[in-house]
């Protein structure tokens, strides 16, 4: 409808490394995003890594697998506020918000890098604004082969 | 053309089932065809201009002046149209009621919204038991459309509900909610016990703090974008609901019936 289609001719391939991941809980909504808007600005500094969703911030997550055997993902209900009273979750009391910060990258080493500054760029901003803590999940390894711990990453 | 009205004679001792002057079975029919109807009365059959006097003639349009709460029935399947109730009315009030409206002046007995599938209903006076669920043995209550009560309404209230909204202004009963599958309750007064017992899926939206059972646990306080945009949808309403400084968006979330699958919840206002 725009009047034209502007495209690459050409596009290059290669594998990579998909799914590393950050989890911000903070006290509300506006925390969260505040938190992960300026988290996303630093990663996105960094090269080789790309933060596949929009503005790179991740409100609905999943988890792998589910109770249906067609179904390859589910809500990630540990994680999720609103269900913390009625299934066995990772959540305190005080967590309102949990978003996620999902980063792809040619290399472990370049995921690792950008979670590293995400984790600090969370930390800059400190649990007096909201930001209570930093997660990160591998669904019990069922995401892949890669996996990263976050203190090892911090060390 | 003026609205069709049937204004009552005299209050008959038996019940009388009204579902016959409905709009749709109404349509194409003289005034002299309708009077000449039969309505049941008790174990009797009456003719329509027996107790009532009829005037007008827009059948989709009809007005019951000097109702009183034995006439059942009112609106059962209707599929358009409306009907206004001047008084009271009897049990299954919109029963089954498909498209259209209805409004009452003043009070309701049992199963008002039975069963309804679409349309809007109000009530202006109190409601009985088992407003919007399904007749007994059955499995589906209401299916969709929107009540509203401005007064109170009895026990069992969406009892079995499967869709729609069920609006309370006043005070529930026992057993709000039970049994529910899915569908939207929200009462502004205060309910009864065993809020939810049983219910499946739903939501019931509450203006005062209930007597949860056991079995609903507390899922923490929330901001929740939802809700403005659904209280934005009832703007048109002749209602408090329609009043922005009823509205919120923070509540306390309580998930449950875990005795059965759970996923129902209950949003109370903080």
């Amino acid at each position: 409808m725009d009047g034209e289609f502007l495209v690459e001719e050409t596009s290059g391939q290669v594998d990579a490394i998909g799914g590393g991941n950050l989890l911000i809980l903070a006290e509300s909504e506006e925390d969260a995003l505040n938190a992960c808007e300026k988290a996303v600005e630093a990663m996105r500094k960094v090269p080789n890594v790309i933060l596949p969703f929009p503005g790179g911030v991740v409100r609905s997550g999943s988890k792998v697998g589910s109770k249906y055997a067609s179904l390859g993902a589910s809500t990630n209900d540990a994680f999720c506020p609103t269900l913390k009273g009625i299934t066995k979750t990772e959540l305190s009391r005080e967590i309102e918000s949990v978003m996620e910060i999902v980063i792809d990258g040619l290399t472990e080493e370049d995921i690792k890098k950008a979670m590293r500054v995400g984790v600090e760029t969370f930390c800059s901003i400190g649990a007096y604004n909201g930001v209570k803590r930093i997660s990160a999940e591998n669904y019990g390894g069922k995401l892949g082969p890669y996996h990263f711990h976050l203190q090892e990453i911090m060390e | 053309m003026s609205a069709l009205v049937f204004s009552m004679k005299h209050r008959s001792e038996q019940r009388v089932d009204m579902s016959p002057l409905v709009c749709n079975k109404l349509a194409g029919k003289s005034p002299s065809e309708i009077a000449a109807m039969l309505l049941q009365n008790g174990k009797n059959s009456i003719r329509v201009d027996e107790i009532f006097n009829i005037t007008g003639s827009d059948t989709q349009n009809i007005i019951i002046e000097h109702s009183f709460g034995k006439l059942d029935f009112i609106g059962k399947d209707m599929e358009g149209g409306s009907i206004s109730v001047e008084g009271d009315c009897g049990a299954y009030l919109a029963m089954g009621m498909k498209a259209g409206q209805v409004k009452v002046l003043g009070d309701a007995s049992l199963f008002a919204a039975c069963e309804m599938r679409n349309g809007y209903l109000e009530i202006n006076g109190n409601a009985g038991d088992f407003i919007g669920a399904a007749l007994p043995g059955n499995k589906k209550g209401m299916c969709g459309g929107t009540v509203l009560v401005k007064g109170n309404v009895g026990e069992r209230a969406g009892d079995h509900m499967r869709r729609g909204i069920l609006l309370i202004e006043g005070d529930a009963g026992d057993y709000c909610g039970s049994r529910m599958v899915a569908g939207t309750i929200a009462v502004m007064g205060n309910t009864g016990k065993l809020l939810g017992y049983a219910m499946r899926r739903g939501t019931i939206l509450l203006w005062k703090q209930p007597q949860l059972s056991v079995t609903f646990n507390d899922c923490g306080s929330h901001t929740l974008s939802f809700l403005p945009v659904m209280f934005s949808s009832f703007k048109n309403l002749n209602s408090k609901f329609a009043d922005n400084a009823t509205w919120f968006n923070r509540a306390q979330r309580f998930g449950g019936d875990i005795a059965v699958t759970g996923r129902g919840e209950v949003l109370v206002k903080i």
